[in-house]
């Protein structure tokens, strides 16, 4: 469960500082679907990255999974990302000189413990979106799906309970956008909470839930229609 | 364990710019190929100083006449400064502290027996000789105090004119002709083999002082006196007062000139220590130097490689690194980038050290210390010098990183 309250991030000094989100409220339960909207400098990549705990609010209260995330230091909030995050980016940011499958297990290493069943943990992960055939491929021999595929296998390696994409399909075409976007579905499905950026309205269908923001203030926040009653 | 996954991660990045981290490890192999070449030839060197010391005799004084150059500014003698056996006496009861003193007159002569004939030094010594110069005899018997009262003539012959003039035959009692006259050979002397400079110890040939002096050379001055001290006296002060005395006795100045050379155990000791000194403190400083330029190069290539793989430890961040994995990541990184200089670093000191002692007179031993202190280094350098951009890699924000 995520909670922010009065969340505001500002960056630069004093004098000329800027703003980029100011007295953010936000509650998401486990098992949501939700998309962020916004124009670009919205604020919506600041907090995806203060949810993912990749960047602090210089304002305000942030509570996961029962833990006051604002007062945590570097190392807790590192097996945070570890342990209860799953990132899947735009650019897709594989390692291009590791395998496949050592991109998949790249998130083990900075696990407490390094699974003895590892290599079996990455192909299954692997085979969830449907890639286990390329394991000792080069990321520089997959479609640009594929690696997103890869991607999100490597969020998966140590079963997070929070997925948090950024504009996942913005370097796709459609057809490869489409499966990215039926693999968030199908994990949503199977319980784990789907926090996507993104500034395509046809993307943010997808959701159950849209919060769209402005100039760092959350503007609307919609549930769907279809799925209502059912986050919990 | 996380370090050991850490550095396997430094390691593939490694592996994958081979000629990136070569240069990194420049540095490292020549300062540790440098170290190791110094180590070898310290190493040498001590145990030739040792060898040399051991040869020359614990514990010894060495007093022979230099001959004058500048003798004549000073008291106006000319020619050679004679060293006489009063100088013997007079040593003998003002200096404290001596086990023995032993004076000998030495000149090349003449050998012949039956029909081979050869040159060799002929040593006039006393019965103390042996005792003194620790130099035994391998088979027959030594000159005694007999042998000098009587003015016997008899001589101990050492190996090489013993082999030149009887081969493998047994000399004992034989006669030789040394000069113009006969001695019975009594004895073979102990082989001490040949020196650093080529000069062959065992040619010389002993026989009993006065008979040397009288009957053999007919002159009254002595080319050697040697000293052997007591033990726990201290060799370099009783070589001063040696020294000083006789000067004085002589009517010479040691400030202004030194018409006789005194050298002990000890002044051998530091000569050679010298020369091998003012060598490796050239060879330490270029060593010294090559682990800084090394180490600032190897602070550049990483602080570089941070740059270029600014996304790599963004997204690792956000995969759950913290600060602290990133740390150790290029930490280690740098340490594997110097385990590689100096693997590859003592080979080169090895193939150097091999070189110098094929195709040079400076000695090389092994030294297992090149290994520690390498390894010391090459990993302080790795820190210390890996430091810096492994915390800036480390202190990069994950968001601009990713970004």
């Amino acid at each position: 469960m995520i909670r922010l309250e009065g969340i505001s991030k500002l960056y630069g000094v004093p004098p000329q500082e800027m703003r980029a989100l100011s007295g953010v409220d936000l509650s998401i339960e486990n098992g949501e679907y939700v998309a962020i909207m916004g124009p670009s400098g919205s604020g919506k990549s600041t907090l995806l990255n203060i949810l993912g705990c990749l960047d602090q609010a210089t304002d305000g209260r942030y509570v996961l999974e029962e833990r006051d995330v604002s007062t945590l230091k570097d190392k807790a909030l590192s097996s945070l990302r570890n342990e209860v995050l799953g990132f899947v980016f735009q650019q897709f940011h594989l390692l291009s000189r590791l395998s496949v499958i050592k991109n998949v297990l790249l998130p083990l290493i900075y696990a407490p413990e390094y699974p003895s069943n590892a290599m079996e943990k990455g192909t299954a992960a692997l085979s969830s979106v449907g890639l286990e055939h390329k394991r000792t491929a080069k990321p520089g021999e997959l479609s640009g799906g594929q690696q997103q595929r890869v991607a999100i296998a490597r969020a998966l390696i140590n079963e997070p309970s929070i997925l948090l994409a950024d504009e996942p399909t913005g370097n796709l075409d459609r057809q490869s956008g489409r499966e990215i976007l039926d693999i968030f579905k199908k994990l949503n499905r199977e319980g784990r909470t789907v926090i996507m950026v993104t500034h395509d309205p046809e993307v943010a269908k997808e959701s159950d839930r849209v919060v769209v923001i402005e100039d760092g203030k959350i503007v609307s926040d919609q549930s769907g229609p279809k799925e209502e009653g059912e986050g919990e | 364990m996380r370090i050991g996954r850490l550095f396997r991660e430094g390691m593939t990045a490694l592996g994958s710019n081979r000629p990136q981290t070569f240069l990194m490890a420049l540095g490292t192999i020549v300062g540790i190929g440098a170290l190791t070449v110094i180590l070898f030839i310290s190493a040498g060197t001590q145990r030739q100083v040792a060898k040399k010391a051991e040869r020359f005799g614990a514990r010894a004084i060495v007093i022979i006449p230099a001959h004058g150059r500048m003798s004549q500014a000073v008291g106006g003698k000319s020619g050679e400064t004679k060293m006489e056996l009063a100088d013997k006496q007079a040593i003998a009861s003002q200096i404290e502290g001596l086990e023995g003193i032993a004076a000998s007159a030495s000149k090349s002569q003449p050998l012949k027996a039956g029909s081979t004939q050869t040159t060799c030094l002929v040593d006039a010594v006393e019965a103390n000789w042996h005792h003194i110069w620790d130099w035994p005899v391998e088979s027959g018997s030594p000159i005694t105090q007999t042998d000098v009262d009587q003015l016997d003539r008899v001589c101990v012959l050492g190996l090489t004119p013993k082999t030149e003039l009887f081969g493998d035959a047994d000399p004992i009692g034989t006669k030789i002709l040394i000069g113009k006259v006969w001695f019975t050979v009594k004895g073979v002397l102990a082989s001490r083999g040949i020196t650093g400079t080529g000069h062959d110890r065992d040619r010389r040939i002993v026989i009993p002082f006065s008979t040397g002096m009288r009957r053999l050379f007919n002159q009254q001055h002595i080319s050697m006196i040697r000293v052997k001290v007591k033990e726990g006296v201290d060799l370099d002060e009783t070589a001063q007062s040696i020294e000083a005395l006789i000067h004085q006795r002589h009517q010479i100045d040691p400030s202004i000139e030194k018409i006789f050379t005194v050298f002990s155990t000890n002044s051998l000791v530091k000569r050679f220590k010298g020369v091998s000194e003012s060598v490796s403190r050239l060879l330490i400083a270029l060593c010294g130097l090559s682990f800084l330029v090394g180490g600032l190069v190897l602070m550049n290539i990483m602080l570089i490689s941070v740059a270029e793989r600014k996304t790599e430890i963004g997204v690792r961040r956000a995969l759950g690194a913290a600060r602290r994995d990133i740390l150790l990541q290029f930490l280690t990184e740098a340490v594997a980038v110097n385990g590689i200089g100096l693997v590859l670093g003592w080979c080169l000191g090895m193939l150097t050290a091999w070189i110098i002692a094929r195709f040079t007179q400076i000695p090389v031993a092994p030294s297992g210390l090149s290994l520690v202190l390498g390894g010391m280094f090459s990993v302080g350098v790795a820190l210390v010098f890996g430091l810096q951009p492994a915390r800036r890699a480390a202190n990069l924000d994950p968001v601009e990183a990713i970004r």
